[in-house]
């Protein structure tokens, strides 16, 4: 029997059921961990220590979430939030973005047979983490732009614009047309 | 996961669509289970507090309240014998009270 994710936070809320928090660790873990290691460009480590540190939040904070949202949104949203305090004690928003990749009109038939190809998962490292975050909560976690908006806590004209800059970018750096 | 992903002919958001990945628990719940803050039963909580008013009113019906000397407090602070030795005990009787009821009071982590 499986529980609804609604069930499992009940249990928590009524009985403190280590258990049922166990079982919501289990099933979220992969998309949190993911998320995170891609926002931190692949620093496993460190992405896995935030991910530790989202669930205590979330078993700490569990009694603010309303049910307005789905429970990964509400995840999602407490670890954006630690990736962002990490990264502002590491100074990493200030100076750790890469540079824009080159302009389209700067590309040539023949450099783009010399330009090194990156993949896709390079490539999301050097858009800037506002970009990198709107992309990945809404393709690879299947969050809407709206849902998006609320856990990166900005406006949802902010998420379009970054979304769109950021597809604009892995476009240049994977010279896809 | 995907909670909504209308069809597009875009090369770019087919692409990151599929870079969705699945990583294996590895023990990482069991980390997590292992760190999460122990809350303590209400009767732990509770105990402290019923002993230190036990003790206090036990206490308080010893205490020869009449012979009391009274706290003068430049008596007190100069080691005079007999008001500090009259007082001390329960100076260090509300302490342990007011730590007790913080105690039980305290909220968790």
């Amino acid at each position: 029997m499986s529980f609804t994710d609604t069930d499992l936070i009940a249990r928590v809320l009524s009985r403190e059921d280590h258990n049922a928090f166990g079982e919501l660790v289990r099933r979220y873990q992969s998309p949190v961990r993911a998320f995170l290691t891609r926002m931190t460009r692949g620093d496993s480590h460190l992405a896995d220590d935030l991910a530790q540190e989202t669930f205590l939040k979330a078993w700490k904070g569990l009694r603010n979430y309303r049910g307005g949202s789905r429970f990964s949104t509400w995840l999602f949203g407490i670890a954006y939030n630690e990736f962002r305090d990490a990264a502002r004690s590491r100074k990493e928003i200030a100076v750790g973005d890469l540079p824009d990749p080159p302009a389209e009109s700067q590309s040539s038939a023949t450099d783009s047979c010399t330009r090194l190809r990156l993949d896709l998962t390079e490539a999301l490292k050097r858009v800037n983490s506002d970009e990198r975050a709107a992309i990945l909560l809404c393709y690879q976690n299947g969050l809407s732009h709206e849902q998006a908006a609320r856990v990166l806590n900005c406006p949802l004209g902010t998420v379009k614009t970054n979304i769109l800059r950021g597809k604009e970018k892995l476009k240049r750096y994977l010279a896809i047309e | 996961m995907i909670m909504n992903s209308p069809e597009t002919n875009d090369p770019m958001e087919t692409l990151l669509r599929e870079q969705d990945v699945l990583i294996a628990d590895n023990g990482f719940t069991k980390q997590v289970m292992a760190r999460l803050p122990r809350r303590h039963h209400l009767l732990l909580r509770i105990i402290p507090l019923a002993v230190a008013v036990v003790g206090a009113s036990v206490a308080g019906f010893c205490v020869p309240w009449k012979n009391l000397p009274p706290l003068d407090y430049t008596e007190f602070l100069s080691s005079n014998s007999n008001v500090l030795s009259a007082w001390l005990p329960i100076l260090v009787l509300i302490v342990a009270l007011a730590s007790a009821a913080t105690t039980a009071l305290r909220k968790e982590d």
